[in-house]
């Protein structure tokens, strides 16, 4: 919202700069974006007001004019224009030679030099509004009131600083200008700076009386009080349409509205002014001559203000002349009652709609406009007849003949209370608890009465005070005690009030351990050379098709910000192989690829969960391919395969103090059958393997050997031990002995090192070669094994021993045989 | 068969002399792929072999195998005795020589800030706790005293879950605040927290905006917590992650589960202000909606946008880099 400064000083003369004012109302809660100057930068001798003298053809460019100006009592400047609305006898904005201006066509500042254009000597410019970054119209010259005195600097006349504001949506009150002009005189007179309030300014803070009176003409109806809180209105003849004056346009166009014609742009002009959207229909366009408010018909057909043919339902409030709808309360007028230049009666309209309603219709309509946005805010209900009256008190000020007013309404149901007068209690007590320092009655009643509340302002300096505070018919926002409590202390200054540090450490809240276990896993994976990625958790539904086996129907998203990937990921599978196709195809020289993310996966399954909500467990995923690690002249690496890839998951799964088992996997939609299913305690757990070609050919992947592994970590929560108890060691020596086995081909290693470990000698062993036999059938497995006693040195007897026990256990169980060399 | 005999011996030969007059370890890496590789001549022969109708297959297999065995140990030994002679290179010393390279990975700067910022409060006597991603509209905002159809909805753009029979009113996340609630529920003050998380927006991505960003909530309550202690801690928490140098001020904002509410920004270097967190005392609404009585208990609550905090920390001045994902800007965090 864009306010000039010029208008707010309408109400209250002060001298701070408007850089301060906005620094100051920006702390104060009231925050101003962006400060748009006119003018502050122009040369005021080469900008002048003008007037156009003469017009002719030039000579040699039909579109172009000869203009002459004059630019004081004595002084006539030739220049050649090029805008189609130029008339003699105009006050103009003349840029003289010399002067520094906008070029639209250049996009940046530049000096007007005098020029030669088609033959004529050209010795200045009239200037367009946007040449004078006053608005953005370019369609033509700036024409000013007709009144201006030629020679006098343009600054005078249109130069202003801008105040653009984004206001939270608590403060509708400030919405308008009158709403700064509150919040500006709280801070002028908080900082102690010079300040002097208007009278006209203290007008609108008090509720105005209303003689309602019924006419001849037209009857008005509000039949719903629930959605219409108050429906006032006049009805008003002898009206002329025309042009506002130039003032008036002044201060729309600097607020960022459009002029339209004078009735249009006091209606504008108030809603600016007081915050409240006002609406006027041509009343010879309402055949019934009737207005009621009530519910729109379902799927009635309505072309609304800008133009488009809308569908209605009876969810939103319209004006309607009994059974047509002529204007959307709150939110748009009707095409059919629209204000034109015949337009002669008007009924003029100033209500307060319900604020939900507001916001809803407008959500479906899909239009927010500037009355919406300040209804569904919540526009007083005792601002209605204040806006009326000011708005048929500008009519009359700009209209040409003298207005007739032949009926005032105000509708609304009994038991609303159109002057609420509510009061909130404030203590010293409360105060001190809540913002930790001792407060004086007098100041609290001093910065709530500049505010426009009303606190008795005892002069005593007690902190431990009760005080009544009437609260301002614009204030809807204060409902409780805390919110006086912030009134004074953002006019104060947060940034003056005192600061203490914490005093108790005490804490109820359990340390979650999760998050550290997340991180241990972070630091080995970078220690392994992994990089972390963090994907959208959204995919689509091929991505989705690719990765799932469809068990479970995914969980969708309502509105995605990506229209196709609208499935929420159920594993990481897809982020991490796009990562992989994405950057290999960017970086091909790169010969190593190591990726993981952590993060949530979320699968409908179990609601019954801490929080009764669709599961969205922490899961690990891991990619990788190419070498293990950089070539370098000392070694060449070598290339990542599933088992080297299952040592970086064994690395993980060690340093987390868990047991994980390998199966079989029997679905190769993803994986190639080089993989594996992983389980703790009979529980699902994840996979390895390496993705099979078709996979990676669909998700684009050029590499040849692609691993993937996915650990769901959350399933793991309860087994996760990182407190590494303490195991005595043994005194006495190792002894190491490998032993060379010949196995049937299908035999699994860790069958082998199953029966190994039964052995209560043997404290570790390594496969440490696997090779085909002579046999087909047949493999051969070496084995190391580390013996080790708590009770003895072992001898080689022993070791022969246990080891002739271990062959005959493997011989038993798995037809196993010492290998013949 | 004779054939496929002499082919055998043939290949041997050859694969043998080749070998000998290799200098390189590529070299050699290029011989096995020529001879043992997956698509080497070996490999070739064993999968033409499928094809051989011939009664002695078996004699020819177990010959195939142990030419393979023996070229693998060839193999090997060449390897040792070049990388011996390789040694004999090594003695010539070169301290300027590039060591065997030992790769670290990353961690993802979003991670990074967010244990950075999550230890700062540790130290400030905060734990740590964390929540959901799919959040019900009961928590997201009816509880924060932000009820439907109350502008005040317009600062969250939220994501919606799709509704089913079993899924209703659900979103994805568009703040940490819902563990505010969460947190209060279940725990008696005194309370000090920080929770971290993802959190979505339904907006477009721009240098400044992502749909997909972290947050961290906190939150403080006991019997005697004012906003003088808020102003303290926050202060602190800037200067522990942004330097002893660093300024904060704090001016009014609004966000319905606070009263009053407010705005830190920090001032690192020069005159600029940057926007860092909202934060306010917890609106009496919200404690009565916990069931904890605002005439007794008091608390203070903050939010702060991870990648915010991340961009100022280290520099990035486009959002969109944190989680494009690309190889080099990650691999830089490590």
């Amino acid at each position: 919202m864009k306010i000039p400064i010029s208008w707010i000083k309408d109400y209250i003369k002060f001298d701070v700069p408007a850089n301060d004012i906005a620094d100051l109302l920006t702390m104060a809660g009231t925050e101003v974006t962006n400060i748009q100057k006119i003018g502050t930068d122009w040369d005021k001798n080469k900008l002048k007001v003008g007037q156009i003298l003469n017009i002719e053809k030039h000579p040699n460019a039909d579109r172009l004019s000869l203009v002459e100006v004059l630019i004081s009592n004595s002084q006539k400047i030739n220049v050649v224009c090029g805008a189609n609305n130029i008339e003699v006898g105009q006050k103009i904005a003349f840029a003289e030679s010399g002067s520094e201006l906008y070029s639209p066509r250049d996009k940046k500042t530049i000096v007007l030099k005098k020029s030669n254009i088609r033959g004529i000597e050209s010795n200045g410019m009239i200037c367009s509004p946007l040449e004078l970054k006053y608005s953005e119209d370019h369609e033509g010259i700036l024409v000013l009131d007709k009144n201006e005195k030629i020679g006098s600097s343009l600054y005078s006349v249109i130069g202003d600083e801008i105040l653009d504001f984004d206001i939270t949506p608590n403060r509708s009150d400030c919405l308008s200008v009158i709403g700064i002009t509150r919040e500006i005189i709280a801070i002028l007179n908080s900082h102690k700076f010079d300040y002097k309030i208007n009278e006209k300014y203290l007008y609108f803070n008090t509720l105005n009386n209303f003689q309602s009176k019924k006419s001849k003409n037209i009857d008005v109806q509000n039949l719903n009080f629930e959605k219409c809180l108050r429906y006032s209105g006049s009805e008003i003849s002898s009206i002329v349409v025309e042009n506002s004056p130039f003032w008036i346009k002044d201060r729309l166009i600097k607020s960022g509205l459009r002029p339209i014609n004078n009735i249009v742009d006091v209606t504008n002009y108030v809603m600016m002014e007081l915050g409240q959207p006002l609406h006027a229909f041509d009343l010879s366009k309402i055949k019934t001559k009737k207005i009621e408010v009530k519910s729109s018909k379902n799927k009635e057909k309505f072309k609304s203000l800008d133009g488009e043919n809308r569908e209605l339902n009876s969810n939103i409030l319209s004006i309607t002349d009994g059974s047509q709808s002529i204007g959307l309360a709150g939110i748009i007028g009707g095409f059919n009652s629209e204000i034109d230049s015949k337009t002669k009666n008007i009924f003029l309209e100033s209500a307060c709609f319900e604020m939900s309603n507001i916001r809803q219709s407008s959500k479906e309509l899909g239009l927010n406009t500037d009355a919406s946005h300040r209804f569904e805010r919540g526009v007083p209900i005792g601002l209605s007849i204040i806006a009326l009256n000011r708005a048929i008190a500008l009519i009359e000020d700009i209209n040409k003949k003298e207005i007739i007013i032949n009926g005032n309404w105000d509708l609304y149901s009994k038991n609303i209370n159109i002057n609420p007068n509510k009061k909130q209690n404030l203590t010293g007590q409360r105060y001190k608890k809540i913002i930790g320092e001792s407060i004086t009655r007098k100041e609290t009643a001093n910065i709530l009465n500049s505010l426009g509340f009303n606190a008795s302002a005892s002069k005593t300096n007690e902190t431990n005070f009760t005080q009544k505070v009437e609260i301002p018919y614009w204030r809807s926002d204060i409902t409780i005690e805390d919110d006086l409590i912030e009134e004074i202390a953002r006019i104060k200054g947060y940034d003056n009030l005192s600061s203490e540090p914490l005093q108790y450490p005490e804490n109820n809240i359990p340390v979650d351990n999760n998050i550290m276990y997340r991180n241990n896993i972070r630091n080995e994976m970078k220690s392994m050379g992994y990089i972390e990625t963090i994907n959208y958790p959204t995919i689509n539904n091929t991505e989705y098709n690719l990765t799932n086996l469809n068990v479970n129907s995914p969980i969708k998203l309502q509105n995605p910000v990506n229209k196709k990937n609208n499935i929420l990921r159920p594993n990481l599978k897809t982020g991490l192989i796009n990562n992989i196709s994405i950057n290999s195809k960017k970086y091909p020289e790169i010969d190593s690829w190591k990726f993981y993310e952590l993060g949530r996966i979320f699968n409908l399954g179990n609601m019954d969960n801490k929080y009764q909500l669709p599961d969205q467990s922490y899961s690990l995923g891991i990619i990788s391919s190419g070498l293990i690690s950089k070539t370098n002249w000392n070694s060449i690496p070598d290339q990542i395969n599933f088992y080297t890839f299952k040592g970086d998951l064994d690395r993980i799964i060690k340093s987390m103090g868990i047991k994980i088992e390998f199966k079989k996997n029997n679905n190769y939609y993803f994986y190639s059958e080089k993989s594996a299913l992983l389980f703790s305690e009979n529980a699902e757990i994840g996979s390895i393997g390496n993705i099979n070609q078709q996979t990676l050919t669909k998700f684009n992947v050029k590499l040849k050997e692609v691993l993937y592994c996915e650990l769901n970590l959350d399933k793991l929560e309860n087994s996760i031990n990182y407190n590494n108890e303490f195991t005595k060691t043994s005194p006495y020596p190792l002894a190491i002995r490998d032993l060379s086995l010949t196995v049937d081909k299908n035999v699994l290693s860790n069958q082998i090192s199953d029966i190994i470990k039964q052995n209560p000698l043997v404290t570790d062993l390594n496969v440490i070669d696997v090779y085909s036999d002579l046999k087909p059938e047949k493999k051969s497995i070496t084995i190391r094994i580390t013996y080790q006693s708590f009770n003895e040195t072992l001898n080689n007897l022993k070791i022969d021993e246990s080891q002739n026990k271990i062959l005959r256990q493997l011989k038993k169980h798995l037809n196993i045989e010492l290998r013949k060399t | 068969m004779d054939n496929h005999k002499s082919y055998l011996k043939t290949l041997e030969s050859n694969a043998i002399k080749s070998l000998e007059t290799l200098q390189t370890l590529e070299e050699i890496e290029n011989w096995r792929i020529e001879y043992l590789g997956r698509k080497g001549k070996l490999s070739q022969f064993f999968q033409s072999f499928k094809d051989i109708k011939n009664k002695n297959k078996n004699e020819l297999g177990t010959i195939a195998n142990d030419l393979k065995i023996s070229l693998e140990q060839y193999y090997k030994k060449k390897i040792n005795s070049i990388k011996s002679s390789k040694l004999k290179i090594n003695e010539i010393f070169d301290y300027s020589l590039p060591g065997k390279p030992n790769i670290s990975g990353s961690i993802h700067p979003t991670i990074q800030m967010m244990n950075e910022i999550c230890n700062a409060f540790s130290s400030l006597g905060f734990n740590i706790y964390e929540g959901p991603e799919i959040e019900s509209e009961e928590y997201a905002f009816d509880k924060l005293n932000i009820p439907s159809n109350h502008p005040a909805r317009d600062i969250w753009d939220t994501i919606w879950v799709e509704n089913t029979q079993e899924l209703e009113s659900l979103l994805l996340r568009p703040h940490t605040s819902p563990m505010q609630i969460r947190i209060m529920e279940k725990y008696p003050p005194p309370i000090r927290v920080v929770v971290p998380g993802k959190c979505y927006r339904y907006e477009a991505t721009d240098n400044t905006h992502e749909w997909h960003f972290h947050q961290i909530e906190g939150l403080v309550v006991d019997t005697n917590i004012n906003f003088a202690n808020m102003k303290s801690t926050l202060f602190e928490f800037a200067r522990l992650i942004f330097g002893e140098q660093t300024k904060a001020r704090f001016r009014c904002d609004f966000f319905p589960f606070v009263e009053p509410g407010a705005e830190m920004s920090v001032n690192i270097k020069d005159d600029e202000w940057l926007e860092l967190m909202g934060a306010g005392m917890v609106h009496p609404k919200v404690l009565q909606n916990v069931n904890l009585d605002p005439e007794i208990y008091s608390g203070f609550a903050f939010g702060l946008g991870i990648e915010r905090a991340a961009m100022i920390r280290f520099g990035i001045n486009n959002i969109r880099d944190f989680y494009s994902n690309d190889f080099q800007f990650l691999r830089q965090f490590n």
